[in-house]
């Protein structure tokens, strides 16, 4: 009975464990991910940057990692698709779409008067831009980038730099 | 008048740390010290912070008043613990003058802000008022950077306030509430 009970630990304890020792980047990157929240720092010329935090709860991401694609699922309708290139360990590569900034990007609570701003970034999201993998594990997914877009705004030439975080739990 | 709103809308991303101290001044060679915690929220973005004041009595009516705060601003308290905010240092430090029998006082600090990597350099003419037996302070304090913004129509943050001060053994508790007009913050603080 004791050789029993060690039996069934041990057993359980095999069963349980993760064996993601020898996973690569695009092992954790494959599956469905939940989103949790997107930040993105809006810093303009000579201001303190303003931080737009909103929640992605709402967001399923399946990452296929046999054909490369990502597709965003709001509530069980997909709003976006891309494919993606894996650079290395530490990047990514995703080709955006003109959907992308719409769940990438809360325009919701800035004033209109950014308009100008955020029709310079929508050209960013649609087209290739490489994340920083800045975490990666069974079960968070922390991808980031940073760039300054130059914004013709108000008879003038501004550079906005904008830093992106996007955070996924399985 | 929609690139003053716009810098408005921006300017909310300085720290909105409490005063923590009264108008009136302390004597000679004395010194006054006080510790808080703050936080609250603006239409983007919750702050979450500690501030203290140091101050040391140049004459009966001047002192040298320095104050500093840490900060972050994420979505929550929990998103600030992950890692997911943005930190914010602020120094003052420079003269408070009280008059009108200590009622009234002005303090003329130099600012340091580092946040994201960036400094900013600004002047911070703060305005307190002793009311209700000194029990109750109120202050307006002008933040003004000393660089002008690329996008013209901003340069700085008016934040208005006050301190209720409550004893607490042989010290007094503050409780502090402030605004910029565009985001609610509240504190706890110590005299010591």
């Amino acid at each position: 009975m004791k050789q029993f009970f060690i039996l069934i630990i041990a057993a359980g304890g095999l069963m349980s464990c993760d064996r993601t020792e020898n996973w690569t980047t695009i092992d954790f990157l494959s599956g469905t991910w939940e989103g949790q929240e997107i930040t993105n720092y809006i810093k303009i010329q000579s201001y303190p940057g303003a931080l737009t935090p909103h929640s992605t709860a709402h967001l399923l991401n399946s990452i296929d990692t046999t054909n490369n694609t990502s597709t965003i699922d709001s509530a069980g309708v997909i709003i976006d698709e891309s494919n993606f290139l894996l650079l290395n360990e530490t990047q990514i590569t995703f080709g955006g779409t003109d959907q992308t900034i719409n769940w990438a990007f809360d325009t919701e609570p800035l004033p209109a008067g950014l308009e100008p701003i955020f029709d310079s970034l929508r050209v960013l999201f649609s087209g290739e831009q490489t994340f920083d993998i800045q975490l990666l594990n069974r079960k968070e997914c922390v991808l980031y980038f940073d760039t300054v877009v130059p914004v013709y705004y108000a008879g003038s030439l501004v550079n906005v730099e904008l830093r992106h975080t996007q955070y996924w739990q399985k | 008048m929609l690139i003053l709103f716009v810098g408005f809308a921006l300017s909310s991303c300085f720290t909105i740390h409490p005063e923590l101290q009264h108008a009136r001044s302390i004597d000679k060679g004395g010194r006054y010290y006080s510790v808080g915690a703050f936080g609250g929220a603006n239409v983007l973005v919750q702050s979450y912070g500690v501030a203290g004041v140091y101050s040391y009595g140049l004459t009966d009516k001047i002192d040298w008043s320095t104050d500093g705060s840490f900060s972050v601003q994420a979505s929550s308290l929990k998103r600030a613990f992950q890692g997911f905010g943005v930190n914010q240092y602020n120094l003052s430090t420079g003269p408070k003058f009280s008059i009108l029998n200590n009622r009234l006082a002005l303090r003329l600090p130099a600012t340091i802000t580092f946040t994201a990597d960036d400094l900013f350099l600004s002047t911070s003419p703060t305005l307190l008022w002793d009311v209700a037996d000194e029990k109750t302070t109120l202050f307006l304090r002008y933040n003004r950077l000393y660089e002008r913004n690329a996008i013209e129509g901003y340069s700085g943050d008016l934040i208005f306030g006050f301190n209720y001060f409550v004893p607490f053994y042989s010290d007094q508790l503050i409780i502090s509430i402030q605004s910029n007009g565009l985001g609610l913050y509240g504190g706890v603080g110590l005299t010591l």
